[in-house]
């Protein structure tokens, strides 16, 4: 018989047992729109590059929560904890802070509705529609806006806020160890429990206890932005994905879109509502692919075969020019694809929704900075101010142009035409 | 992908062909988003205000194509003064945009005219009134979110005045 006032154990392959409470977290994690993020993979179209990168949101949100009570734990230690009230609506924003998350993540955030993951999530929370906003309200009637307040990043909950979120968090920290676990990298990995054992807090903010803590996750970090987040054939899915969205859509438009899943079609109009965005998952995106494969129209039947069998477009890497655009588009035409718009995709850093870590380049540059103990002044600095490794990941942003074509004679004339 | 770029680039233009500051660029494209500019790029508060990692990557990128120079200025500090190259423009009219109302083309004149101090408190007041915090308290909340930047009350009287001017607060539950 189960005890009521026991926690319920989850086994997690990153972090060993996950305690809920029942009477609070675990109720939201019952929700259907929780229960929604088991459909829905953490890393959009990684699987389709490392295999193992199957892992679901589900895993992650309860990953940061986990990670998010072993800070507080730690904090109550050393006596630096936010006060007692805003701990349970901290625990509850870690565990929903990317329950606004739509199908295939950041794959398509933005394309199907227009809108990103962020306001989804606060909608999720706030509105009365939602199962989440019954439960919370339930416990405390004031928690929806509390949590919401906490994931926006309000004034009165800044530390807890910037344990979630921040350059050095419980979201990053989950994500780095379980994205290089499920792909089968070993560069995403850093020692947490030390990370745990040894941090403070900073101008509200979280900060390492160690020099060599923060440079291992700063390189985890870095290694895991080119191997995994900006993995050129894992880029090269993501843009194909938006790019048969953008064909459905624009056939759509011209009412000539064949076939579409029932549970996809609030999305070709301009206006969706929180129930209809909440009821697709990764399945629904997959089904309509699929569909699409079979569809009257070339281009998109074409792209779908190719994201459903696996058949990426042809990358090269190349230096930015403004004319680069023209020329892949010359090339490709002449080769046969008269859509040019279609089968030419540029990509760049500034897409991706991942970033590595950078130092300031101005005095008002106000990007936010990690902090870091200094054990010979005992005070906190910037990290790159104490450590030379830091400087030469971070002293610079490498700026890399990705041009992607259909096949391996439009890549092959390309390259010629770059000469 | 220019699309993006090109928007950053009407605001530059719009502020004379040159932005100096990053801080500055950055509050001017948050502004211009809360005011109605389809911008793409994602904001985040951080310690000085919303602040978005895309637009910074941005800038970098459309310094690697040629479409703006980053250069330090005499009198400026350490502050790098980001200005349009012809080819920047060239992508510019490529790209127009003939949807976007004439009012940006005022706003943006009007915050140029705005050093980064006062861009800066005019965001975060922003930012605080969608948070729901009361014009009563937002002298306690910009001081303990910023102490070390001392705004005055009038200061921040003056950017709740300017920010009810220019109708950034339509449809804000403004107490």
């Amino acid at each position: 018989m189960v005890v009521a006032t026991q926690p319920k154990i989850f086994r997690d392959p990153v972090h060993g047992f996950i305690s809920l409470p029942r009477d609070t977290v675990l109720r939201i994690v019952d929700t259907k729109e929780f229960q929604r993020l088991r459909r829905i993979r953490q890393l959009g179209t990684t699987s389709l590059t490392y295999h193992g990168g199957e892992h679901s949101r589900f895993a992650h949100s309860l990953g940061v929560y986990h990670l998010f009570r072993s800070i507080i734990d730690r904090l109550e230690s050393i006596d630096r904890c936010p006060c007692s009230e805003e701990i349970l609506a901290g625990e509850l924003a870690a565990l929903l802070h990317d329950v606004g998350h739509g199908p295939f993540s950041h794959a398509l955030e933005g394309k199907l509705t227009g809108k990103g993951h962020e306001e989804w999530t606060i909608e999720a929370i706030t509105s009365e529609e939602s199962g989440i906003f019954s439960v919370l309200r339930e416990i405390d009637s004031s928690l929806p806006e509390r949590v919401a307040s906490i994931i926006r990043g309000g004034p009165t909950s800044m530390l807890c806020h910037h344990i979630i979120s921040s350059q050095f968090d419980a979201d990053r920290m989950d994500y780095l160890l379980r994205d290089a676990l499920a792909t089968g990298n070993s560069i995403g990995r850093f020692d947490v429990d030390r990370v745990l054992a040894t941090l403070d807090v900073q101008q509200n903010q979280l900060a390492f206890g160690d020099q060599y803590l923060a440079e291992q996750f700063i390189f985890a970090r870095y290694f895991a932005y080119w191997q995994i987040y900006f993995h050129k054939t894992t880029r090269g899915f993501d843009i194909l994905l938006q790019a048969i969205w953008k064909r459905a859509k624009w056939l759509s438009a011209e009412e000539k879109l064949d076939v579409c899943p029932n549970s996809m079609k609030p999305f070709l109009g301009d206006k969706v509502s929180l129930s209809e965005y909440l009821a697709v998952d990764d399945q629904d995106v997959i089904q309509a692919v699929k569909e699409w494969a079979g569809s009257e129209d070339k281009v998109l039947s074409d792209l779908s075969g190719r994201f459903l069998y696996r058949r990426p477009f042809k990358c090269v890497e190349t230096t930015s020019r403004p004319d680069i655009s023209e020329i892949a588009k010359e090339v490709v035409y002449k080769q046969g694809y008269k859509e040019t718009d279609y089968y030419v995709f540029l990509d760049t850093p500034s897409t991706v929704p991942y970033s590595y870590y950078t130092v300031v380049e101005e005095e008002e540059d106000e990007r936010p900075l990690i902090l870091v103990l200094d054990r010979s002044t005992g005070k906190y600095v910037e990290i790159s101010t104490i450590s030379a490794a830091v400087r030469s990941v971070a002293g610079q942003r490498i700026t890399k142009v990705r041009v992607y074509l259909p096949d391996e004679d439009c890549r092959r004339i390309f390259r010629e035409k770059l000469k | 992908m220019f699309e993006n770029y090109a928007e950053v680039l009407r605001l530059i233009d719009f502020a004379g062909g040159s932005i100096a500051g990053r801080k500055k660029l950055q509050k001017m494209v948050f502004l211009a988003q809360q005011r109605g500019w389809p911008f793409t790029e994602v904001f985040r508060y951080h310690l000085y205000g919303p602040f978005s990692e895309q637009l910074a990557i941005e800038i970098e990128e459309m310094k690697a194509f040629g479409f703006v120079t980053e250069e330090k200025q005499a009198g400026q500090g350490s502050a790098l003064c980001c200005s349009l190259t012809q080819q920047g423009r060239s992508l510019l009219e490529k790209y127009a945009n003939p949807a976007l109302s004439p009012m940006f083309k005022h706003l943006i004149a009007e915050m140029s005219q705005l050093d980064s101090r006062t861009l800066e408190l005019l965001a975060t007041v922003f930012f605080l009134l969608k948070c729901h915090v009361s014009t009563d308290e937002m002298l306690d909340s910009i001081k303990s979110l910023k102490p070390d930047r001392d705004y005055t009350e009038a200061e921040v009287d003056k950017a709740i005045s300017f920010l009810r001017e220019e109708g950034f607060l339509e449809g804000l539950p403004v107490s």
